[in-house]
């Protein structure tokens, strides 16, 4: 359970939060929509305590964050998994090293197990035989995909995934929409993903939240999306339904 | 009788606004040097939970980009030096009066004592200490950084630590090298420049020789291996802004550096000699 | 090749080298450990850990430690000397240069002649010989001189007993002999004013010596003064009974007298005129007693008696020509002061 209240953050004086909460229920598929620039990276970075807050407070399954020790909030963190919004993988590492560093840095897993559950991690995500390769001989979506790799390697309570199908090809997009639905599905992961491809929202969301300038003005499932009456969340939508050139799609 | 002094209320901040920019850079630095002395706080408060394989690892990787890797470069480095300080000395002690050993003499006190750890730790500012603050500021700027953080990872120990073990453990085996080098090329000089033989070098050389020189040297050549790779982590880890702030942080390595390591230079100096 | 390998490779490498090189520079050679001899001095004179052994004046170590023997009266060194260094049994060891001048090593000189036996080995120990420093020098230039100013004084003395036994034994008839004596006199008179620049630097020598060395200076002091003492009341009686057998001459042989006696208390050089002065008088008291002893022996046969007078002549001739002989070439007679210093 992440619950995050009263969240304020500015940068040189320039606001980017202003008083944010947000539930995020368990095993369930959470998307922070809004416009670029509008804090929904912020928002994230802070919830696994990258950035500490200029008010309000983040609290992980009931610890608050504020008042952990360096070493708690690490040891909090490792029941997440990130997907960044460029990937950052490693460079000095190939893609099989990256997806096992979590492995051998965190769990007492084998040589061999680790080996065998990053081959399932690749193979998850469609690239069984990138492990070899260094990242920059990797497409930028094989990039997202091995980080995906990571991310899920050490089965991480939550993930939390910024951008996952910016800069991706729709097929490749769908992949993962397929694999965050199916994580949340078969292991219980809760996720959270930024976005603002309203196509991948409405095929994975379980609950929307929209951020718009440093608040969030509106939450609801995709359902309560089509009785909305925000008119900034209805430009958001409609903008982002021009933009792909398809209706949206019910469920 | 009792009047009330007519100050404009705004006048302190008008004060302190004025006397910002001459306040602005000793704040700064001042900020740099915290932020610096708390990233090496950080980073050498090793966490207990995690195992010492991985930095061994780390450890044996980096000893042998900041160590083996700068060999031939330092090896060349001084080589010249030391050719060059026989040749000067040569030069500047032609004289009746003094004995030919003095070449030797001189060549020793100034490439144990001196060029043997300075020129080395130049060279090294900016090979390892350039490549140090690349390395990390990219990381830095492409997430990787916030991803070992993301993980639970304590970034700071897990990138700063082996970088700066190793610097420590490598600059004297570097400073033998240098030593040897310079010292080896500088009685080939000797020989070949015909004003003194090979021997008399080797002579004049051991003639003032004191063990403690080459111990000051090693002493000297650790710390310039903390500084500057210490400096590098640190402008590193503060890069900023893609690539343009690689680029600084690159820069600001390899200036702190040197002009640290000149500092440094003149502390172990006044505090060992 | 792994990391690891690599790394470890190149340290015991750097390792090596700077070994090698730091027993290369310093003189040592590259295998073999080498021994510690011990020395002991009475006084280290600033020896540092470090400074440099030599044995004629070839570096074949270094001082290791410094130390105070468990009773604090010596100074133990420990030197390790090179492997390959075979030092002779018996060589002497000291230190060299002066602590104030910055370095102070240890030379180590092998003994003359051949060797004796094996030599050195670890552990072993040399006693070092004291290298007289300043101080020494002046003290033992002053207890050599004290001892001659001794030997010259008593002669002098014994002289001056004899003479006087004579002179009083021989009451107020030898006028002849006072008349020699009084040009002796006068002539050691004239050899005193003529030698007194010399007296004078010997004496400021003597009291620079003294300086310096009090101990030994204030014995010097005290034994010349002693003696000066003794023999100046002698001579001061042998004076009186002169004056009162011959109150003509009376002045010129006080002054005489008194010369003589600031002549002794200024020692040295002059001691060796005074020697031989006694010496001579020594001949003539050794005359006059014969005579006076002689189976013949009474007074007024002494008196009548032609020898008497010519054998004082001829003694003070002959002192007179040693006199002046002296007067010309004092160092002749310093070369046989030794000789006739053991006389007395």
């Amino acid at each position: 359970m992440i619950q995050i209240r009263g969240l304020s953050k500015s940068f040189d004086g320039v606001p980017v939060l202003r008083g944010v909460d947000l539930d995020v229920p368990e095993g369930e598929v959470t998307c922070i929509i809004g416009r670029s620039g509008s804090g929904k990276s912020v928002l994230l970075r802070h919830v696994i305590g990258l950035v500490r807050p200029d008010a309000g407070r983040v609290v992980i399954d009931g610890a608050p964050l504020d008042e952990l020790t360096y070493s708690e909030l690490r040891r909090v963190r490792r029941r997440f998994g990130v997907l960044f919004q460029g990937g950052a993988l490693f460079d000095s590492m190939s893609a099989r090293e990256n997806v096992e560093f979590p492995l051998r840095t965190f769990t007492d897993l084998t040589r061999d197990q680790v080996r065998q559950r990053a081959d399932e991690c690749l193979a998850l995500v469609e690239l069984p035989d990138a492990g070899a390769k260094k990242p920059a001989e990797l497409s930028g979506g094989q990039q997202k995909r091995v980080a995906l790799a990571r991310a899920i390697a050490v089965e991480p309570k939550y993930i939390l995934y910024d951008e996952p199908t910016s800069g991706l090809d729709p097929e490749t997009s769908n992949t993962i929409d397929e694999l965050i639905e199916r994580l949340g599905a078969t292991m219980g992961t809760t996720s959270v993903v930024v976005t603002h491809d309203m196509h991948s929202v409405l095929s994975i969301a379980d609950r929307i939240a929209f951020v718009h300038d440093g608040t969030i003005p509106w939450t609801g499932t995709v359902a309560d999306l089509h009785q909305a009456t925000d008119p900034t969340l209805l430009a958001f939508v409609r903008a982002n339904e021009y933009k792909i050139g398809t209706p949206s799609q019910t469920a | 009788m009792e009047t009330t002094p007519d100050i404009d209320p705004s006048l302190g901040a008008r004060v302190r606004a004025g006397f910002a920019p001459l306040w602005r850079v000793p704040a700064g630095l001042l900020e740099g040097f915290g932020a610096y002395c708390l990233l090496l706080a950080g980073a050498f408060n090793l966490p207990r939970d995690l195992s010492p394989r991985l930095y061994a690892r780390n450890l044996a990787e980096q000893m042998v980009q900041v160590g083996i890797d700068s060999i031939p470069i330092v090896s060349l480095a001084t080589a010249f030096s030391g050719g060059v300080v026989v040749v000067q000395a040569i030069y500047q002690l032609e004289n009746p009066l003094l004995p030919v050993t003095i070449v030797g003499t001189f060549a020793e006190q100034s490439i144990l004592l001196e060029l043997g750890t300075l020129v080395t730790a130049f060279v090294l500012c900016g090979r390892v200490g350039a490549r140090i603050a690349a390395e990390l500021g990219t990381m830095r700027v492409k997430e990787q950084i916030d991803a070992l953080e993301a993980m639970g990872l304590n970034s700071r120990s897990y990138l700063v630590v082996p970088r700066v073990v190793a610097g420590v453990l490598m600059f004297p085996m570097l400073y033998v090298v240098a030593a040897s080098v310079g010292m080896a090329v500088g009685g080939v000089v000797a020989e070949l420049s015909g004003a003194l033989t090979v021997q008399t070098f080797w002579e004049g050389a051991r003639l003032f020789f004191r063990p403690y020189d080459v111990f000051f040297g090693l002493v000297k050549s650790l710390v310039f291996g903390f500084v500057i790779t210490s400096i590098a982590c640190y402008t590193g880890y503060r890069a900023e802004g893609g690539a343009e702030g690689v680029g600084q942080a690159t820069t600001r390595a390899a200036v702190l550096g040197c002009v640290w390591v000149l500092f440094a230079d003149y502390l172990c100096a006044a505090i060992l000699l | 090749m792994t990391n690891e390998i690599k790394v470890a490779l190149s340290v015991l490498l750097a390792a090596v080298v700077l070994f090698a090189g730091v027993r290369f520079l310093s003189g040592q050679p590259l295998f073999g450990g080498g021994y510690d001899v011990v020395a002991v001095f009475d006084d280290a004179q600033g020896l540092t850990s470090g400074a440099i052994v030599r044995l004629n004046g070839v570096r074949v170590g270094e001082v290791r430690e410094v130390d105070l023997s468990p009773d604090a009266r010596r100074v133990l060194v420990t030197m390790a000397i090179n492997g390959d260094v075979e030092i002779p049994r018996g060589s002497t060891v000291q230190t060299s240069g002066i602590s104030a001048l910055g370095e102070v090593n240890v030379e180590i000189s092998p003994p003359q002649g051949a060797t004796a036996g094996r030599p050195l080995a670890g552990g072993d120990t040399l006693v070092a010989v004291s290298t007289p420093d300043l101080f020494d020098l002046i003290s033992g230039e002053s207890n050599s001189l004290t001892a001659r100013a001794d030997t010259a004084l008593i002669g002098a003395v014994n002289t001056f007993t004899t003479l006087d036994r004579i002179l009083t034994n021989s009451g107020g008839d030898i006028e002849g002999v006072l008349a020699q004596l009084r040009f002796l006199s006068q002539a050691a008179t004239t050899l005193v004013t003529q030698e007194r620049g010399r007296i004078d630097r010997t004496l400021a020598s003597l009291e620079a010596a003294a300086a310096n060395a009090s101990s030994v200076s204030d014995r010097v002091g005290r034994d010349v003064l002693d003696l000066s003492t003794v023999v100046g009341n002698d001579v001061v009686a042998t004076s009186g009974v002169v004056r009162g057998l011959a109150e003509a001459n009376a002045d010129s042989v006080t002054a005489a007298v008194n010369n003589l006696s600031s002549a002794l208390r200024r020692a040295d050089e002059q001691l060796a005129a005074l020697t031989v002065l006694t010496a001579d008088l020594g001949t003539i008291t050794t005359d006059l007693d014969s005579t006076l002893n002689s189976p013949a022996g009474t007074l007024g046969l002494l008196l009548n008696d032609p020898s008497l007078y010519y054998n004082a002549n001829a003694a003070a001739a002959t002192l007179q020509q040693i006199l002046q002989d002296l007067q010309a070439d004092p160092s002749r007679y310093l070369k046989e002061l030794d000789g006739v210093v053991r006389v007395f």
